[in-house]
């Protein structure tokens, strides 16, 4: 088993982004010629656009995730464990950063993806502002360092 | 701590750790050109939040099962003072070298201390199994 996969993941998730991003400015276009397509379905222009300014947010939550079910699956399986572990995805975290050696600040910028998300969850006002690229550059950093092969 | 401190602090933690690494690459140079693996340095910059950007460098290794490389990771690791990896390519197999208590001490990629001491010996048996796993 590679740890790629999970890189691969990550990835996918980014160009999913990017394709919703691009989907969702064409339909703005269209519903300005033709407001019956958001009509139709009982929605307003104003949806749109808040469709539009969550979206990127959205999509770290959903990076994150994929980020959090590698550091289980490695976990479980560096460890040889039957079951993936139920701690705290921070104390998850700062177990791998001690284990596998993880430089403090590559675990740091991983660690403020995990509060960013965290802020986009609870709705809370952000402590920092990650775009999707950056989210997945520093999460996919932090991956860098876990073992690259386990069976 | 003052300012004018600290800056003076972390340039004497920088120089330490930039005499660690290059004494450590000296040394692996030395064991490989032994055994007559051609080695060279490729030059590398690494910003870290602690010590500021630096100038250090890579060793590419051929070695007779395949390419070596030796990469300085970080100074500032928890519970170590510092991380330089061991790479083999194409297949990307990895051992961690990680500073502790003034020794420098080899880790498999998934962790295991490495149940021998850094020294020639052990690098050049590392090296093998590296290149041909």
């Amino acid at each position: 088993m590679k740890t790629r996969i999970f890189f691969e993941r990550i990835k996918a998730v980014e160009s999913e982004q990017r394709i919703a991003a691009l989907a969702v400015g064409r339909f703005m276009e269209a519903t300005q010629h033709t407001p019956l397509l958001l009509s139709n379905h009982g929605l307003r222009d104003r949806d749109v656009r808040e469709c539009q300014r969550h979206l990127e947010g959205t999509y770290v939550i959903r990076l994150f995730a994929e980020f959090e079910i590698a550091l289980r699956f490695i976990w479980q399986h560096v460890r040889h464990s039957p079951n993936p572990p139920r701690t705290q995805i921070s104390r998850l975290m700062d177990a791998m950063v001690a284990r596998h050696h993880v430089p403090t600040d590559a675990a740091q910028a991983a660690h403020d993806v995990r509060e960013y998300r965290n802020d986009l969850v609870h709705q809370g006002p952000p402590r920092t502002l990650l775009t999707i690229a950056e989210s997945r550059s520093r999460l996919c950093n932090f991956l860098k360092f876990m073992p690259h092969y386990w069976s | 701590m003052p300012s004018n401190m600290l800056t003076a602090t972390r340039a004497m933690a920088k120089d330490h750790w930039l005499g660690l690494l290059e004494k450590l690459l000296n040394e692996i140079q030395g064991w490989t050109e032994k055994q007559h693996w051609p080695v060279i340095s490729q030059d590398k910059q690494v910003t870290e939040k602690s010590l500021g950007t630096y100038d250090t460098r890579d060793l590419v290794i051929k070695a007779p099962g395949g390419t070596l490389l030796i990469e300085p990771v970080a100074h500032d690791v928890p519970n170590s003072d510092g991380r330089v990896d061991i790479s083999s390519f194409p297949s990307m197999h990895r051992m961690l070298l990680i500073r502790n208590r003034g020794n420098w001490q080899l880790y498999t990629d998934s962790g295991v201390a490495w149940p021998k001491k850094w020294n020639r010996e052990t690098f050049i048996e590392v090296a093998k199994i590296l290149t041909t796993a």
